[in-house]
């Protein structure tokens, strides 16, 4: 790998530079060590022999001393043989034990202790017994050196690595050079290249006369190579411009049938949001259609009960009255005759006390007028509640009138009471405002559905404010409730159609629109006024003569937030 | 008492006699050739007469043969091989001879090589002879009473040894040589020396053996026996052979029974000679 990126990084000339040094260094130092260990070898049998002959040599040559005991010449012998590099130490024993020797002092080593490990010439000390004619004249020792040879194989090494090393420094030397020379036409030859890399066909290279001729060839060649990447080039610019006008001519067909398409795009879109917005008026006038008509249905429904109950009620009523008059004058009656019971034998008045004290007659005396009584007020009541469905359907109003809207919103307040009655209390704040222009069942239904959605907005027993006022011409009725209020998010939106809050079932969504219709039919406002946990205030703004408008516009467009 | 003394005196002679033949008995041997030579040829002959005799011989000698005659004349050698103890002074020391090589004798002689111009001994006056020492009975002083004889004055050049002087002669440092004319013709076969003789004297027995006069009868005779007998012993032989292999010697080997009358004519030569004696 490092391998593959040096060649990748490195250019030719040191790659080829380094290629040779490695091959020469390896070459030279296989060299060296071989010849290294060769010497070694030569050096170590050399030694060994040395070591025989030396011993021989010195066996014979002190010898004759050793026959006649005369010591100063074996110390001579000694002495002058110890006298060489390779040995340290020169003796001669005699059979007594005597020794005479000379020793040498030792050569100082030049080489490394590593080296003298490699080269392993250390030679063993060394004897050999001296006899003549068979008899012993003792032995003769020696101890040897091989430092000096060691030294003698380090210098060789070490001159050989310099020899090496120099060797290296000339052929990198003139190999560079060589180099150097034969790749300046490639030098050329990569610029030019560059050149007609960038665009500059025109480039070409001259051959010069030191060039080495395989490379005037391929000069040569390259300059044919850049005539026909020139031509070929110019070629292609005028291919290029062909294909560019036939380009731009397609760009501008498409930009016109795209600018086409984009408007009959638009004009689609238009269609479209134009039909949803009609298909949305078309529901929404659908839905009020089906309320209206279910409103109707109700309120002829409701006149025709209270239609068919008033007459029963009617003499009901009229026949109680009788009866409390036919009641008080029974009682009088009875009185009166209770006046002559003491004139009764005692055995009659004693059957009467039975009679009356069965029919408990002094409690009927007093509980009966208050039967009577309550049965009025009952009479009384239905009365009224059939007033009050006759007045919240008006079926037989349902024309503009004009009706007074605090009454209107009273009879509602009945009407819807069952749902208002656990959860809030109703404060009415009214200011006594005139008469109004109006369909006034419709502004009924639309007080009962504020009502009716101000107690369901309260979790908890709270207060309905029910307030009315006027000014010169606009009458106004707000209903304030202190429930949940309406979410922020939601504010825009409660009057659409089908929107609600409500769990599924609970509620249509239809409500607060339908409200929102009436109020518009009225050429009036509805505004709204909500705070999160504090309540909601519903304001109706209605003119006080009626400008007859057509249907309801758009909902969703007059709510405020608090 | 007297005789626990008895006992303790016999234990000591006897403790002695043991360690006097533990000790070996030093022989000398006159420095004709170098020692090592020398020694090459005696030891072999010595351990032979050695273990032969029962007498244990060591061989010893100077680094001279003035040296190895002063060390015989100190009477340092039990027994010894020269012919440096004919003169009247050293006649006296008591060395009786007990055998002699088995040759034909010695014989001086003054030599030059052949390519020399001395022609004659007369040639020699004013030059200078090679001499082994002025101790060398054949070598010196049968040469040098030759040559005052004939009224002859020389430069005398003494080369330690026989051999040592006929080495001069061969390396052209001396005119001439005066040496042993058997050693010489040994010398010359050996080293390819071609010589010329133009004197030489009459014939005297070889070196003798001569025995210490400190030395028992027994002793001396048991080593007698033994180098006489060497030559009728097949393993003598073969150390006398290789002996006279060694140093390329004629003849036939073997040293024979001699005594003192047989050296009188170097006793007549001593009471005649012109040289002058220089006895210690």
């Amino acid at each position: 790998m490092i391998l593959q990126g040096l060649r990748a990084r490195l250019p030719l000339r040191f790659q080829l530079l380094l290629a040779i040094a490695a091959v020469l260094a390896a070459l030279g130092s296989a060299a060296i060590v071989a010849a290294s260990a060769k010497a070694a070898r030569e050096y170590r049998d050399a030694l060994t022999v040395d070591i025989g002959v030396t011993l021989d040599a010195l066996a014979t040559e002190i010898a004759g001393a050793a026959v006649i005991a005369d010591y100063a010449t074996i110390e001579q012998i000694l002495k002058a043989r110890a006298n060489r590099d390779h040995i340290d130490e020169l003796a001669w024993r005699d059979t007594r034990g005597n020794v005479l020797r000379a020793n040498k002092v030792n050569t100082t080593a030049a080489r490394p202790d590593w080296f003298a490990e490699q080269v392993a010439l250390t030679p063993r000390p060394a004897s050999q017994p001296l006899q003549v004619g068979g008899v012993p004249y003792g032995t003769v020792e020696a101890r040897f050196n091989a430092t000096p040879m060691e030294n003698r194989l380090w210098e060789n090494l070490v001159f050989g690595t310099a020899i090496l090393g120099g060797m290296l420094a000339a052929v990198f030397v003139v190999v560079a050079l060589l180099l150097h020379r034969g790749l300046a036409p490639i030098n050329r030859l990569t610029a030019a290249a560059t050149s007609i890399g960038a665009g500059e066909f025109g480039v070409r290279v001259a051959p010069a006369a030191s060039d080495p001729p395989e490379l005037r060839t391929a000069l040569a060649a390259f300059n044919r190579m850049a005539e026909g990447v020139q031509t070929l080039m110019r070629e292609l610019a005028q291919a290029e411009e062909a294909l560019r006008r036939s380009h731009d001519a397609l760009e501008d067909k498409v930009r016109a049938r795209t600018l086409d398409l984009s408007a009959a795009n638009a004009a689609l879109t238009e269609e479209k949001a134009r039909q949803q917005m009609l298909i949305k008026k078309l529901e929404n006038a659908h839905n009020q259609l089906l309320q209206s008509e279910k409103m109707a249905s109700i309120g002829q429904l409701a006149a025709g009960v209270a239609h068919e109950i008033n007459n029963p009620v009617s003499f009901v009523s009229s026949n109680l009255g009788t009866l409390a008059d036919y009641a008080q004058a029974l009682l009088d009656l009875l009185g009166a005759y209770e006046g002559y019971e003491t004139l009764l034998p005692d055995e009659a008045r004693q059957a009467l006390a039975l009679h009356k004290a069965a029919a408990e007659l002094p409690y009927l005396r007093d509980d009966l007028p208050q039967l009577l009584s309550q049965s009025a007020d009952g009479l009384q009541r239905v009365k009224r509640i059939v007033e009050d469905l006759k007045d919240f359907s008006r079926v037989d109003e349902a024309e503009w009138q004009w009706a007074n809207l605090e009454q209107g919103l009273e009879s509602t307040l009945r009407v819807v009471w069952n749902e208002l009655k656990y959860k809030a209390e109703v404060v009415r704040e009214y200011a006594g405002i005139p008469e109004i222009e109006c369909l006034a069942s419709q502004l009924n239904q639309v007080f009962a559905n504020l009502l009716v959605n101000a107690a369901q907005a309260m979790e908890r027993p709270g207060t309905i404010t029910l307030r009315s006022g006027c000014s010169e011409d606009c009458v106004w009725i707000e209903i304030a409730d202190t429930g949940v209020g309406i979410r922020p998010e939601h504010l825009p939106r409660i009057f659409e159609p089908f929107f609600t809050t409500k769990p599924v079932g609970k509620g249509t969504g239809l409500g607060l629109s339908l409200s929102y219709g009436i109020v518009k039919k009225h050429a009036g406002s509805i505004d709204v006024t909500s705070a999160p946990a504090r309540g909601t205030t519903f304001r109706i703004t209605l003119p006080i003569r009626a400008h007859r408008s057509g249907p309801a516009e758009a909902p969703g467009q007059a709510a405020q937030a608090a | 008492m007297r005789l626990l003394r008895r006992i303790g005196i016999c234990l000591l002679a006897l403790a002695a006699s043991v360690g006097a033949a533990e000790e070996p008995l030093d022989f000398g041997v006159l420095n004709q050739r170098s020692p090592l030579l020398t020694a090459q040829y005696w030891n072999p002959i010595l351990a032979y007469v050695s273990a032969k005799s029962g007498v244990p011989l060591r061989l010893k000698m100077g680094r001279t043969a003035p040296e190895t005659t002063a060390m015989t004349v100190r009477g340092e050698f039990a027994f010894v091989y020269t012919n440096h103890l004919f003169t009247p002074k050293r006649s006296r020391l008591g060395y009786r001879v007990i055998a002699r090589p088995n040759n034909g004798g010695i014989q001086g002689a003054l030599v030059v090589l052949e390519g020399s111009d001395i022609q004659s001994i007369a040639d020699l006056a004013g030059k200078e002879v090679g001499f082994p020492s002025p101790e060398a009975f054949v070598g010196y002083w049968l040469t040098m009473d030759a040559l005052q004889k004939a009224k002859l004055d020389v430069k005398p050049v003494f080369g330690s040894n026989q051999e040592g002087t006929m080495a001069q002669l061969r390396a052209g440092r001396v005119a001439a040589a005066s040496v042993n004319a058997q050693i010489m013709e040994n010398y010359a076969r050996r080293e390819n020396v071609r010589y010329r003789t133009l004197w030489r004297s009459e014939v005297y027995q070889d070196l003798p053996v001569m025995a210490n006069p400190r030395i028992p009868r027994h002793t001396v005779d048991a080593v007698a026996g033994a180098l006489v007998g060497m030559a009728g012993d097949e393993e003598g032989r073969k150390i006398l052979r290789a002996g006279y292999e060694l140093l390329k010697l004629d003849g036939t080997p073997g040293f024979a029974a001699a005594n003192d009358q047989d050296y009188e004519n170097y006793r007549q030569f001593y009471r005649n000679t012109l040289l002058p004696l220089s006895e210690e």
